[in-house]
């Protein structure tokens, strides 16, 4: 019965592809415990970062205009490049397509010309194919993801936007919410929204501090610093992200294959019930004619 | 806001330190900053170099590896916002033995325009050096003296 002897190699694929998919899902699990982790124990130092930037802009404004820093200076934007994180690999449900098309609308939604830098190979990829013109492209997210991966993205941010090649900068990244939850998001890098540094307001009552050294060379230092944690904070985002869509994407596949696995079987002891019933019929048959023979002949 | 201080040392990747203090002294790009309880509100930049804060409880001294970040006086608390922040016992000697060798061969060589980062870097092995050597000090640990 060839039938019967394809329909049991399927069933070993398939169980063998659960085999596979339940691997991976234990070791995005275990990534993705990681990755969670080290995104939430990034957000303390962010927040007391912001702060810190916050103070020293107030403090920093009270001069004049002129002086503010480039990073903080607004100005026509025709020219926009946009970081946009993704994957190096698949199989990780719609992270990779979601966090693109938000780029890709995003890009849309300016009049100015955009150019990308990728992270990931599945980034490259789909916009390339998407027609989007390339800036620079890292290879994918590490397991554990440091400043050291965040670093060469803001330098070569600032380096094009204070060289004037563009005029605003912004990260399409996927903002981890939870394990069954992802959500794509845009973050204006540069210039460094003074918006964000709520600066109009009038600065809160700041106890006399002294500054060392004075409040506008301490932001010119922390400026740069400030706009490697944001690029930061969004890779662990993004790697956390990425984790928990592949670990999701891994367990259905699992239960998927383990569905049809099931089915397999069943139509097999079908099958096989078949054959023994009809072998049976065939014995009972043949045991019948030859009774009947004996009887005629004696 | 009495006589008393609380530190917390966070970096990028982790909370490293948190709890009262007798005193901290870190590198300031423009000299030590000594802080003890009561001081004035005080924004700094850090340059590469050694941290040290004395706990409360206990009386040993607790030795860290900065390389460069911020520190903020304000309401007795000192926040120290370090780029990383390592203790004696986490410095791999070799690793930071290389490295300055690296940025001194780059500063022989090369008189130009990477010079400030090799300084940088120099100055960064320099201060896990002299960190790393108070190891088994019992500089974690508060057993000191």
């Amino acid at each position: 019965m060839p039938n019967v002897r394809r329909l049991v190699r399927r069933i070993e694929t398939v169980r063998s592809l659960a085999q596979v998919t339940k691997a991976m899902e234990l070791i995005s699990a275990s990534r993705m415990r990681r990755a969670q982790d080290r995104a939430l124990a990034a957000r303390p130092y962010a927040q007391k970062l912001q702060q810190v930037l916050e103070h020293l802009a107030t403090a920093a404004s009270k001069g004049a205009d002129e002086e503010i820093h480039p990073f903080l200076r607004e100005r026509p934007v025709s020219q926009v490049a946009i970081v946009v994180v993704a994957s190096d690999r698949g199989l990780c449900g719609g992270y990779n397509a979601n966090v693109v098309r938000a780029a890709l609308g995003y890009e849309a939604s300016l009049e100015a010309r955009v150019r990308y830098v990728t992270v990931g190979r599945r980034a490259r990829e789909a916009i390339l194919g998407a027609g989007g013109q390339l800036m620079a492209d890292f290879p994918g997210l590490p397991v554990n993801v440091t400043l050291g991966d965040a670093a060469p993205i803001a330098r070569l941010l600032e380096s094009a936007y204070l060289a004037g090649e563009i005029d605003a900068a912004a990260i399409a990244y996927t903002r981890f919410v939870s394990t069954m939850a992802q959500v794509p998001a845009i973050l204006p890098i540069l210039p460094f929204g003074r918006d964000r540094l709520a600066g109009d307001k009038p600065g809160p009552a700041i106890p006399q501090f002294i500054y060392e050294p004075e409040a506008r060379l301490l932001l010119e230092y922390l400026l740069p610093h400030a706009v490697e944690i944001a690029v930061l904070s969004c890779l662990l985002e993004a790697a956390a992200s990425e984790h928990s869509a592949r670990m999701v994407a891994m367990r259905n596949a699992t239960e998927n294959a383990n569905e049809m696995g099931r089915e397999l079987v069943r139509l097999f002891n079908r099958l096989r019930q078949e054959r023994i019933t009809n072998e049976i019929l065939d014995i009972a048959g043949a045991t019948e004619a030859v009774t009947t023979l004996a009887r005629q002949a004696g | 806001m009495a006589r008393e201080l609380y530190a917390e040392v966070v970096t990028a990747e982790r909370l490293v330190y948190a709890g009262p203090v007798r005193y901290v002294s870190a590198p300031g790009v423009l000299g030590r900053l000594g802080i003890l309880p009561g001081h004035a509100p005080l924004l700094a930049a850090l340059r590469p170099g050694e941290l040290r804060i004395q706990p409360l409880h206990g009386n040993g001294e607790i030795s860290l590896a900065v390389s460069g970040g911020f520190l903020e006086v304000a309401e007795g608390r000192v926040m120290v916002l370090a780029r990383s922040a390592e203790r004696p016992e986490e410095i791999d000697i070799e690793r930071a033995r290389r490295a300055r060798e690296r940025a001194l061969q780059r500063l022989r060589e090369n008189g130009g325009i990477d010079r400030a980062r090799a300084l940088a870097a120099k100055e960064r092995a320099e201060a896990r050096l002299a960190v790393a050597a108070k190891r088994g000090v019992g500089s974690s640990s508060g057993q000191q003296l």
